[in-house]
């Protein structure tokens, strides 16, 4: 069970995660400010603002974690797939963390006619991670010739389950509650994805060499967050799905200058 | 009512307090007053000092007034009556006692409903406490003796556990407790005073599965499979919203007005005033955030309503073409009795396994099964389950004839018929449980339900209808039996349960209860007769006989058939009442012949023997122009099901020809 506070409201609202914890209450306060129920943001000119860049870095041994059993459609998708919960370079660098400002109420306008795209390929989720904002629209995409469902639950709790059993048949969703949303597919259990919604622009997922950059920011003092999937597998299920360790949040207090970069690096131990 | 028994309290105190009552003490006939409570005669609405002062030790409440402990104290002993009740009363019996439990339908007779006027309210108190304490096993019901079902309970709950069970039905056993039939008045509005009124309701009806606090875990909640609905989480089946959102105040009133068919959430119309069930949705709605919240609201996300496609040829062949193509049978099977591929694999958004519905069976359908409700399901999907909203995949005039197809998968309604009637043939009887022989014989379809008598008693059974059909030859006799059973089970492990504690109730918890799929078994199926089948209505009890009257069981496992060198596929074996042990018969007494084979989430079973066997004091005898009981037990090895955790049947019979 994991015990997410919205910072901002001071309340604790418990959940379960969806794939995982199942019997053990592991318990971890994660102060993420998600914007959090009824938070707004106001959109205005940043004349003056700063940069957030930095990098991801796993410390200690390079590991990889086992392939994932595929139960259903070799064919297509084979009889593994490579599991992307932990993706760390030889350099160390790790992929698909998750960078935001927590709790950030004004600052750059949000840029609403990106497209946020969730694509079902070869019985796989991909991007693996991504970030998107609340109110823009989430497409996702079967390009399989048979039927998967797209099964999401934002904070533990349904947000949308859709079958989707045409090949390239693609279904539109407005997203209108932020937080961390986990996606299944019931037809394929190892298929499972990771999006955050945010009511505000400053997010980014880290690349193959483990960087992100937040820009225009407003000057001023934040709070950094990373969220990491979990890369500890404790176990797996009666039907082969791995089960992880909570996922991984870290903060850092920082100041972003006026027109100028602050470098902010974390690390995974 | 409270004062009254207050009142009656006191003036008994006395009597109580030199008498100092032993529990195996009263003199039952003596104390018959009638009109319980107020003449009640159980023992613990006069608790003695020393429990009293027990009491007041533990709670440390040094000011408390006596009176007032012993208030508490008999408060207390009706809240265990009611766990108790709730724990072992409530599968036949039901959540309020209206002999609608979910096991009710499978027995015949049923379940005693005991908000009847004629049964708590007019039985005195000393016979209701006899007739609970030594079961109603062969009492005398008039009709067939020995088909009352219930069990000797003061070996489980002893007799202090029985008072309070009967403390617990005082309400019931008081004419005009009863409520039903009021209101009419609709919806009511979302006051602090509605909830207050909702509360207590939830407090009376709802706790005991769904927790205090809402969270699906009252006491009750480990031993059912599905698990009640935890509602903090407003996650909601059964919608007339979209995936993902929250059900109108509309869709939580039919829900609760109607119940969950296929579990034990009933209907509770009958239960509670209507004015009753919107208080407590304004309440249960308080037990999750996202009901507060204005982004939520389930009334921006109804969705529209058309009207059903007249089930013509046409629609009923678009509907299938859409079956296919949806790859609906992926969980649901292409037969429709879910067990497609991914049955094995489903979970809950709470991480507990889930079977997908088998839609042949229209007494399973969870949210209801006309035209509308099969509608809004394929709609809105059902939220906390795998079922995904199919709006997105299928146009509205699609989705009807998708309506269409499912209907007619439906079979008919279980009947009331108890006769089977085998057909006479020439020649010798089909093994083949495929052989088109089969289909001339009229099918008797017998309902089951758990084993409610003895330890490991079980409530979530798999198999809840068997189909049977009888040919004969003059010589030989032959069955076959039908059954739904989504995964083929032929492991030869006994059973399960002991290690994980689950074993430890009244009835057995499902492994589910621990968010655990049940370890595969066996299946197997059991046909019962009495050894000796006498004159009129006298047969042995009808799960498993009982030491004067013992019974013939035909045991087939699939286990066996799978791999002869375990054991013979079909036994032949005695038991003289459940508590003594399965006698098998000697390997030269072992004639029944007979063959299973599943296919598509379907067992069929043949069973053949002579009429005759020459050894009447262990097998049935099949006399011309006779009439024979016969009684069913199943288990499903992939629902944890072995022993006597099983689905068992009522004495049917079968009416066999006179010899020509
Ligand atoms: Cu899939």
């Amino acid at each position: 069970m994991l015990n997410f506070q919205f910072s901002i409201f001071n309340f604790q609202f418990s959940i379960l995660a969806k794939r995982g914890c199942m019997g053990l209450l592991a318990t971890l306060a994660l102060a993420v400010g998600l914007g959090g129920i009824g938070q707004a943001y106001d959109e205005v000119e940043v004349p003056d603002g700063g940069t957030i860049t930095g990098q991801v870095k796993y410390v200690g041994p390079a590991q990889t974690l086992a392939p994932l059993k595929v139960t259903k459609d070799p064919d297509l998708c084979g009889k593994e797939a490579p599991s992307e919960t932990l993706l760390i370079s030889a350099n160390g660098e790790v992929r698909y963390a998750v960078v935001f400002l927590e709790g950030i109420s004004q600052g750059k306008k949000i840029d609403r006619t990106k497209e946020t795209w969730l694509t079902q390929e070869k019985c796989h989720f991909g991007p693996h991670v991504f970030t998107m904002v609340k109110g823009t629209d989430l497409s996702v995409k079967n390009a399989d010739p048979f039927l998967h469902n797209a099964n999401m639950a934002v904070n533990g709790i349904q947000m949308f389950n859709f079958g989707q059993p045409k090949k390239d048949q693609v279904i539109i969703k407005r997203v209108r509650k932020t937080g961390l949303v986990e996606v299944t597919c019931d037809s394929h259990p190892h298929m499972e994805g990771h999006f955050m919604v945010f009511d505000h622009p400053y997010h980014a997922v880290t690349g193959p060499e483990g960087t992100f950059t937040l820009d225009q920011i407003p000057p001023g003092k934040y709070t950094v967050k990373l969220w990491h999937e979990s890369w500890k597998v404790k176990g797996q299920d009666e039907d082969g799905r791995p089960i992880y360790e909570q996922s991984v949040v870290l903060n850092q207090e920082i100041e972003v200058p006026t027109k100028g970069m602050v470098r902010v690096n974390f690390e995974l131990k | 009512m409270f004062e009254k028994r207050k009142a009656q309290g006191m003036a008994l105190i006395l009597i109580s307090a030199l008498l100092l009552i032993g529990w195996g003490g009263l003199d039952w006939a003596a104390s018959e007053m009638g009109g319980w409570p107020e003449g009640s005669i159980n023992p613990l609405h006069h608790p003695s000092q020393e429990a009293v002062q027990e009491l007041i030790q533990r709670t440390g409440l040094k000011e408390i007034n006596l009176d007032r402990a012993r208030e508490l104290l008999v408060e207390r002993y009706r809240e265990e009556g009611q766990v108790l009740y709730q724990l072992n009363c409530r599968p036949c019996h039901g959540v309020g006692g209206k002999g609608d439990g979910p096991m009710s339908q499978a027995f015949r007779p049923g379940p005693v409903d005991l908000t009847a006027p004629e049964t708590l309210a007019r039985i005195k108190e000393p016979t209701v406490f006899e007739r609970l304490a030594g079961g109603a096993m062969g009492a005398s019901t008039g009709v067939s003796p020995s088909d009352a079902v219930l069990h000797v309970w003061e070996k489980e709950l002893g007799k202090e556990g029985i008072w309070k069970v009967l403390l617990a039905l005082e309400e019931l056993a008081h004419p005009g407790a009863s409520k039903e039939g009021q209101g009419g008045e609709g919806k009511v509005p979302a006051t602090r005073e509605a909830r207050a009124a909702g509360k207590d309701v939830y407090a009376k009806r709802c706790r005991f599965c769904h927790g205090p606090e809402g969270k699906g875990d009252g006491p009750v909640a480990d031993y059912l499979n599905p698990r009640p609905r935890d509602f903090t989480r407003g996650l909601f089946k059964f919608r007339t919203t979209g995936s993902g959102e929250l059900p109108t105040d509309e869709d939580l009133f039919q829900t609760i007005s109607q119940g969950v068919s296929g579990t034990s959430m009933p209907a509770w119309k009958g239960l509670l005033t209507e004015r009753e069930r919107w208080e407590v949705i304004q309440y249960l709605k308080s037990f999750a955030l996202a009901f507060s919240d204005p982004d939520s609201d389930p009334y921006q996300a109804v969705v529209p309503m058309s009207h059903p496609i007249p089930s013509t040829p046409d629609s009923l062949a678009k509907g299938k073409e859409i079956f296919q193509m949806m790859e609906c049978w992926q969980c649901h099977g292409k037969g429709g009795k879910g067990n497609g591929a991914n049955a094995a694999t489903l979970k809950d958004e709470w991480e507990f396994p889930i079977l997908p519905a088998n839609l042949t069976k229209g007494w399973q359908y969870k949210g209801g099964h006309n035209a509308q409700e099969i509608y809004l399901r394929f709609t809105t999907g059902l939220n906390g389950t795998p079922m995904p909203s199919y709006a997105d995949s299928l146009t509205v005039e699609e989705r009807w004839h998708l309506v269409n197809y499912v209907t007619s998968l439906i079979r008919p309604e279980r009947g009331e018929e108890r006769v089977l009637r085998p057909k006479r043939v020439e020649g010798s009887l089909p093994l083949d449980p495929n052989d088109p022989r089969w289909q001339q014989a009229p099918a008797l379809n017998i309902p089951l339900g758990g084993q409610a008598f003895v330890r490991p008693r079980w409530q979530n059974p798999s198999v809840d209808q068997v189909e049977m059909r009888a040919l004969d030859n003059g010589q030989e006799i032959g069955f076959r039996l039908e059954w739904d059973d989504r995964f083929k089970d032929v492991l030869p492990a006994e059973g399960e349960g002991k290690e994980d504690g689950l074993l430890d109730g009244t009835y057995a918890r499902p492994l589910a209860s621990k968010g655990k799929k049940p370890k595969a078994l066996h299946d197997a199926v059991a046909l019962q007769f009495p050894v000796m089948v006498g004159r009129g209505k006298e047969r042995p009890p009808f799960f498993r006989g009982d030491p004067r009257r013992p019974v013939n069981l035909w045991i087939w496992r699939a286990d066996r058939q799978e791999d002869l060198q375990r054991g013979l596929s079909i036994e032949e074996v005695n038991q003289a009442g459940p508590d003594s042990p399965l006698s098998p018969q000697p390997p030269a007494s072992q004639s029944v012949r007979g063959k299973g084979v599943w296919e598509d989430g379907t067992w069929k079973v043949v069973l053949l023997r002579s009429h005759k066997t020459g050894e009447s004091d262990l097998d049935v005898q099949f006399e011309p122009g006779g009439t024979i009981p016969l009684a069913l037990n199943v288990w499903d090895g992939s629902n944890g099901e072995a022993g006597l955790m099983m689905s068992i049947s009522s004495w049917a019979e079968i009416k066999l020809g006179i010899r020509d």
